[in-house]
């Protein structure tokens, strides 16, 4: 298994990669963006690490990512990740490559229906970026992932609201709200 | 003696040029040490903002006033239209640079479908510039 180490290094550094996000707020974004737009997350299984969301027939499909083998992982086939794979970032864009190139059917769910399998083709994913964070988000975003310990400001104490905002656990998460609306900017007008 | 600074970032065909302007002073014999720079502002769109160390940075008003605290005060009551100054006493010039670069930023890229690069926060200033986006409600 990859340690904390790695995940902090590679993981984080993908914008794709949208940590705890729950699978409501997932399928409210992706059903902003067109056909094929896609994004990873933790999984509530736990049996899984990860599931890639994605927007495909005009709906929000879940698909679950693991490392370890197994034949009821992604594909109907063969197994997605081996365990020779220690990147977690490969592991996961290995799935999605073989998933884009149609080699593998996705076996994918829906809320209230049995899973399913069907040939998918992932075109993009939604990242952060795309969303324009606040500046306090890129700050926190910079001031977690920097592998050095951040400096304390030498004039005083930090005021209790930065503090509770820098120790959110969901800290990985931009605003939703605020990303909702850049996404109704960006593919609504476009769309009308 | 003044250098100009001009970042001109081109934007979609719905919004005018961005122009970010940062005067910058250099000690010499004809400037004073610690004395601001000072440079007419001939249209009212335009906003100085001048941080702890008296560097000033001229910044559209539009963009300006994306933060709700900049607004107000450029808005607050007996204050002179015409005054289109905003001092920042508790920011200093690099991190009040790099707030007026999220600003373009930002505006560059609203409403843009396509590839967005990356806005990148040097770890070692990261907390100072978290809390004046704090302040500032950014």
């Amino acid at each position: 298994m990859p340690s904390n180490k790695v995940i902090c290094s590679d993981l984080y550094d993908c914008d794709w990669y949208w940590g705890d996000l729950d699978w409501k707020w997932a399928e409210r974004l992706l059903l902003l963006c067109p056909i094929g737009y896609f994004l990873i997350r933790d999984s509530r299984s736990e049996t899984h690490l990860f599931t890639v969301s994605y927007h495909f027939q005009d709906r929000v499909y879940h698909s679950r990512l693991s490392l370890e083998d197994s034949r009821r992982n992604l594909g109907s086939r063969q197994p997605y990740v081996s365990r020779d794979y220690w990147n977690l970032v490969e592991i996961i864009e290995r799935s999605l490559e073989q998933s884009l190139t149609g080699q593998q059917e996705m076996l994918h769910y829906r809320r209230g229906h049995e899973a399913e399998a069907a040939r998918v083709n992932l075109t993009r994913p939604l990242t952060k970026r795309e969303l324009l964070p606040s500046l306090q988000y890129l700050c926190r975003f910079t001031l977690k992932t920097s592998q050095q310990k951040p400096p304390t400001p030498k004039t005083a104490p930090l005021p209790p609201t930065i503090l509770k905002y820098l120790s959110d656990s969901k800290w990985i998460i931009p605003d939703l709200k605020k990303c909702e609306e850049q996404l109704k900017l960006r593919f609504c007008v476009i769309n009308n | 003696m003044s250098e100009n600074i001009s970042c001109e970032r081109e934007t979609s065909e719905k919004f005018t040029k961005l122009k970010l302007v940062e005067e910058e002073n250099e000690d010499d014999d004809e400037t004073p040490k610690g004395s601001p720079v000072t440079v007419m502002v001939k249209h009212r769109e335009y906003v100085k903002l001048v941080s702890n160390d008296n560097h000033e940075y001229y910044i559209q008003r539009d963009l300006a006033e994306t933060s709700r605290i900049i607004r107000d005060m450029l808005h607050c009551p007996g204050r002179s239209t015409s005054n289109c100054t905003v001092y920042l006493h508790m920011v200093n010039s690099r991190t009040l640079q790099k707030v007026c670069h999220y600003l373009a930023y930002q505006k560059q890229y609203l409403r843009r479908n396509g590839e967005i690069e990356s806005f990148n926060i040097e770890p070692a200033g990261a907390m100072d510039l978290l809390l004046v986006a704090g302040f500032l409600e950014l």
